[in-house]
């Protein structure tokens, strides 16, 4: 609790980043993304794609948009390697706390501020708008998409944080993480859905951790994945925790034993 | 004017000399590009299968505007872009009086005093994405096309300088701005689609008033041959005051600049 109140309290501080990480970044992403997507029906004859139509592709696109925001990890897994390649790492290894799970619960306060925002910019903005054109929004799909994208969060900071405990190998693993969070536009789901894709890429996506980032829980959100898969796919995203946390307890020790730092 | 060239050619030499220190650094900067045009090209790839045109763009015509947007963004990665990430911790650091105490333009060292040498490489991928667009919708452009390309091109680089400026000028005042750069690249994802998918009132403040559709979208309708000569005109036009605005609000905003290393 002491960890969360320091994050919740470290990430209001950063006000001007709050709202640009917040607002314009959320809004214009999703804005250009639902004039694309508006433009490719405006080019076809076909009524559907992927199984959804125009209506259902913009609302898929604005809710796959705030998924991937509220699932976004930020600069307190990136720090961690800082704090390998600076020696700061030292002051964790004295105290009787896991470094991964510290980072993971820092990460998540610094995160609620930014969580407490877009839910309620989607639920004042969001929600009249869906409801203006008609879009159905499946208030079961967000039930069961909610315990979803708390599992998303710690998917991605497990990524996030295995990614910087590359830092015990390399002077420089900034470039891993931007490598991956733009790979994750696509790759989540948050540009179009895995419906969309070939038979072969998707049956490949399916199998991969990203689309619990975006694509399930806007899927389930927007009520084109049935409420009867969201159990499949809870039992999926614990199963890839629990990978994801024993390649991140590997690559941990394996680094450990690399790691020296000296001085008080 | 030549003096400018001296220095900038100096500040180019001394980069090639400092990245060919770190060449794991340029692959790796690389390699974040490719990832980036690769997710461009992936989601565009993913559209064409359920469709044979988007605004009006067929496969091939698609590839010149992503062609021209690689060809855009690797000379801004090239030229002005790590100038204007290091900016803001100039202005954090206070070592931005470093720069006003020189007797140079401001606004001209702190926008090319480095230059990214693995941005030539983007610039190879651009062309070729460039070309394989062109020779897929079966273009044949002629010189005085190709002519207005360039130009507008430059245009385009000058309309993202511009706005770079514009935040550089906001972070002043901030001091600490940390993340600022983050509205840069959000604004600048406006400009990363045609500007045909714009209805109405946003397409026209995307070429005036906010001009990023200046970025990919009016360079490459030069090779598409649909540029019309009030849109060329309009578009030089709306460059050269964007240019203009953003560099006033540079000189503007550095007197207010009090300093930090004091």
């Amino acid at each position: 609790m002491a960890v969360l109140r320091t994050g919740l309290s470290n990430s209001m501080e950063y006000r001007a980043n709050f709202i640009m990480n917040n607002v314009f970044a959320l809004v214009i992403g999703a804005m250009v993304n639902m004039y694309l997507w508006k433009a490719v029906y405006d080019s076809t004859a076909q009524t559907t794609i992927g199984n959804l139509t125009v209506w259902d592709m913009l609302a898929y696109v604005a809710t796959a948009s705030v998924c991937a925001r509220i699932t976004q990890t930020g600069r307190t897994e990136r720090n961690a390697a800082e704090e390998i390649r600076s020696g700061d790492l030292n002051k964790y290894l004295l105290k009787p706390i896991s470094h991964a799970m510290y980072t993971l619960v820092s990460s998540f306060s610094e995160r609620i501020s930014a969580l407490i925002f877009i839910v309620l910019l989607t639920v004042v903005v969001g929600i009249p708008l869906a409801h203006s054109a008609d879009v159905h929004i499946s208030i079961a799909g967000v039930v069961a998409a909610l315990p979803i994208l708390f599992l998303a969060m710690v998917i991605n900071s497990l990524m996030s944080v295995t990614i910087s405990y590359f830092a015990f190998w390399f002077d420089e693993v900034w470039t891993f993480h931007v490598v991956k969070d733009i790979s994750l536009w696509f790759l989540s789901g948050q540009l179009l859905p895995m419906s969309a894709l070939p038979d072969t890429a998707r049956a490949i996506a399916a199998l991969l951790p990203f689309q619990y980032l975006a694509y399930v829980p806007a899927g389930l959100i927007i009520g084109k994945i049935p409420i009867e898969q969201a159990p499949l796919y809870l039992l999926g995203a614990v199963a890839w925790i629990g990978v994801l946390s024993s390649i991140t307890a590997l690559i941990w020790h394996r680094g450990l034993r690399r790691f020296g730092a000296y001085g008080g | 004017m030549i003096r400018y060239l001296r220095l900038w050619a100096a500040f180019f030499r001394n980069c090639v000399t400092r990245e060919m220190e770190y060449r794991g650094h340029f692959f790796m900067q690389f390699l974040i590009d490719m990832v980036w045009y690769g997710v461009q090209v992936a989601l565009f790839e993913v559209i064409y299968l359920n469709t044979s045109s988007v605004a009006g763009m067929n496969h091939g015509e698609m590839y010149v505007f992503l062609g021209t947007l690689f060809v855009t963004d690797a000379f801004n990665e090239m030229l002005f872009s790590p100038n204007f990430t290091r900016f803001i911790r100039l202005i954090g650091a206070g070592e931005l009086d470093f720069y006003i105490i020189k007797p140079v333009s401001t606004f001209f060292i702190s926008s090319t005093r480095y230059v990214r040498m693995s941005s030539w490489l983007n610039l190879a991928v651009g062309i070729a994405v460039l070309l394989s667009g062109i020779a897929e919708a079966g273009l044949a452009p002629a010189a005085s096309d190709i002519a207005l390309y360039v130009l507008l091109t430059v245009g385009g680089v000058l309309v993202i300088l511009s706005f770079q400026g514009c935040v550089m000028a906001a972070a002043v005042f901030i001091v600490q701005a940390d993340g600022i750069q983050h509205l840069f690249y959000t604004v600048y994802q406006l400009g990363t689609k045609p500007d045909a998918i714009y209805s109405g009132w946003m397409r026209r403040v995307l070429l005036s008033v906010f001009p990023l559709a200046l970025v990919a979208s009016v360079p490459a309708q030069a090779l598409l041959g649909t540029l019309t000569p009030a849109l060329l005109v309009s578009s030089l036009v709306v460059v050269a005051c964007t240019f203009l605005v953003s560099t006033g609000l540079f000189r503007w905003s550095l007197k207010h600049y009090s300093g930090a290393s004091a």
